[in-house]
């Protein structure tokens, strides 16, 4: 639902229940989430696009660079703890969401 | 200048994304909206087409590297679709600037979580 009102893909909600729930070990709930975001995005993408939401050039570039960072992120989650990542990522989503609401 | 900030903006976004298997629409969309002034909506239809490339090699690495539930998968994901598809609906009907805010409150809530329930011991160095 998430996903597809606010564009997230759903995988900050989907990885803690898949490890908090149904105890799945953290890598692979972050091989499964990333599994299950696929027909999430392209429902989303879908609905968005006939809409004429979707600036298929923007997907282009931004697409492009994801996908190399995805294999980069991919290879290199082996090599670094996933709670620090977590931290990073929890500070800057928090700095982000006072920017946005104060702008 | 648009080309490169899009490229390094789906760059982190892809890094994290593999990492964390999120799908970084909450680092492409703040992006586009605050670095080149892109509609919410539109930031939003973006950020899952770019998500849709970017999911599919991560979750193929994964995969190769034996790191995924299958079962799981199928379990989760058609429910997951029923809601992505209501919730692309929902959203065109909310006006942009309240749908920045639903955004920004929906990031600020993740952000508290991730601070706040992030037991350590799940990083690579214990396993």
């Amino acid at each position: 639902m998430l996903a597809g009102l606010l564009g997230i893909g759903g995988g900050i909600i989907l990885v803690p229940v898949m490890t908090g729930l149904l105890w799945l070990d953290q890598h692979k709930a972050h091989g499964t989430s990333l599994a299950i975001i696929v027909p999430i995005a392209l429902a989303g993408t879908v609905i968005y696009a006939l809409r004429g939401d979707v600036n298929w050039a923007l997907v282009a570039t931004i697409g492009s660079g994801s996908v190399v960072g995805a294999i980069v992120g991919a290879k290199l989650m082996m090599k670094v703890p996933a709670h620090r990542l977590r931290q990073v990522f929890g500070v800057y989503t928090i700095a982000i969401a006072i920017l946005l609401l104060l702008r | 200048m648009d080309i490169v900030i899009g490229l390094a903006l789906g760059l982190i976004a892809g890094v994290f994304s593999g990492m964390l298997g999120i799908g970084g629409g909450t680092i492409t969309i703040p992006g586009m909206f605050l670095l080149l002034e892109v509609e919410q909506h539109t930031a939003q239809g973006v950020a899952l087409g770019a998500m849709l490339l970017a999911a599919l090699v991560g979750a193929f690495i994964h995969r190769r590297q034996k790191n995924m539930d299958l079962t799981v998968a199928m379990w989760i994901a058609p429910g997951a679709v029923v809601f992505s598809l209501l919730g692309a609906w929902a959203a065109g009907a909310i006006m942009a600037e309240w749908l920045t805010r639903v955004f920004a409150i929906a990031l600020l809530v993740i952000g508290c979580r991730m601070l706040l329930f992030n037991r350590g011991g799940q990083g690579v160095s214990t396993r």
